[in-house]
């Protein structure tokens, strides 16, 4: 006997990454599905640029690391609610573990909430969150080919940032190599180039933030 | 990746669905894995071959159908591959992917 299933295989990842972004839709709130590998600079950028969103929009961080709470000590330094997912060896977070931490945040405050994977090129990439959109963070030391090598991921970015920009000149990093190879996997990727270490970019990315955050009424 | 805990998950959907169809052993299962799902077709076959042991799906045989990544225009509608700069029919950047991540299960026979 055949059994035709055609069935998405983590299809229950996404059915409840669907109630969360219907939980989220109704609270009014947009959530950003942060990636990239470890190191690139994911938390760095949320801390310098969530005082300048702050001005706007209610912000919460969702931290997703294999262990530690570094990263949401981190983020609750600049005043906004944080909460920390340890995946103790998961090598992505996953809907379930978004729902849990959401128990832990005012979600009445907040219009904006960013969720930061666990540092991985590849593993987040099958796993729906809820989100709005991705935004990829890879730093240039990482080196200009990340694109090309890790398709599933940048075939899924909303936003590309370039970041440690003010380490340029000690890398042979290629700009326009770095562009062409995320335009040819997400065309319609948007890229920016930053450095959460002099804040260049910054505002550019706030405002990316700030301008594909709105909802619609 | 996480082949270990996909083929787990996998394993878990065919075992229900089998239950339903009054299916006791599996024979053939058929997958879809798209070439930007991330998953290493290998390494999902010997995760998913280790987890059968003792269950319905033991010494079933896998097929998994590749699915090469395919791009839609939204300005002119062209269906391309993967695109080198912009849509190769009008130039345009609105491209979106609309096969190519696919990671599924088509279909499994038994008895
Ligand atoms: N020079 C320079 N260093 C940076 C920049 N952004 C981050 N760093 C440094 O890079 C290191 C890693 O930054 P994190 O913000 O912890 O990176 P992450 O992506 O959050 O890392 P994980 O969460 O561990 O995956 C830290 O030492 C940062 O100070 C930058 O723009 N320029
Ligand atoms: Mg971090
Ligand atoms: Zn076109």
């Amino acid at each position: 006997m055949k059994v035709n299933v055609m069935s998405d295989i983590l299809k229950a990842n996404d059915l409840l990454a669907k109630d969360i972004e219907t939980l989220l839709g109704k609270k009014g709130i947009v959530a950003w599905n942060i990636m990239g590998s470890p190191g690139a600079g994911k938390t760095a950028v949320l801390e310098r640029s969530i005082p300048m969103l702050t001005e706007t929009h209610g912000v919460a961080v969702i931290e997703g690391d294999l262990a530690t709470a570094n990263d949401a000590e981190r983020i609750a330094r600049t005043g906004v609610q944080s909460s920390q997912i340890n995946t103790n060896g998961a090598c992505h977070l996953d809907a379930a573990m978004v729902r849990t931490a959401m128990e832990t945040i005012d979600l009445d405050t907040i219009n904006l909430l960013f969720i930061e994977n666990v540092g991985n090129l590849v593993c987040p990439a099958g796993f729906l969150l809820g989100e709005k959109g991705r935004i990829i963070v890879s730093s240039i030391t990482e080196g200009d080919d990340k694109p090309e090598k890790y398709p599933s991921m940048f075939s899924t970015a909303d936003l590309v940032l370039m970041n440690k920009m003010d380490l340029v000149s000690s890398t042979d990093f290629r700009e326009e190599y770095f562009r062409k190879g995320v335009k040819k996997l997400r065309p319609e990727a948007d890229i920016i180039a930053v450095s959460a270490r002099d804040g260049s970019g910054l505002r550019e990315f706030v405002d990316w933030i700030t301008e594909h955050s709105r909802v619609s009424p | 990746m996480h082949e270990l805990s996909i083929a787990e998950e996998l394993l878990e959907i065919i075992e229900t669905r089998a239950r339903d169809a009054g299916i006791h052993r599996v024979e053939r299962i058929t997958l879809k894995i798209g070439e930007y799902s991330g998953i290493m077709p290998e390494a999902l076959e010997f995760a998913f071959l280790v987890l059968s042991r003792g269950r319905c799906t033991e010494g079933a045989e896998i097929e998994m159908q590749a699915v090469a990544p395919e791009y839609l225009c939204k300005k002119c509608g062209l269906t391309q591959p993967a695109p080198q700069e912009g849509c190769s029919g009008c130039g345009s950047f609105d491209l979106t992917l609309k096969r190519g991540n696919e990671l599924s299960i088509v279909s499994f026979e038994g008895e």
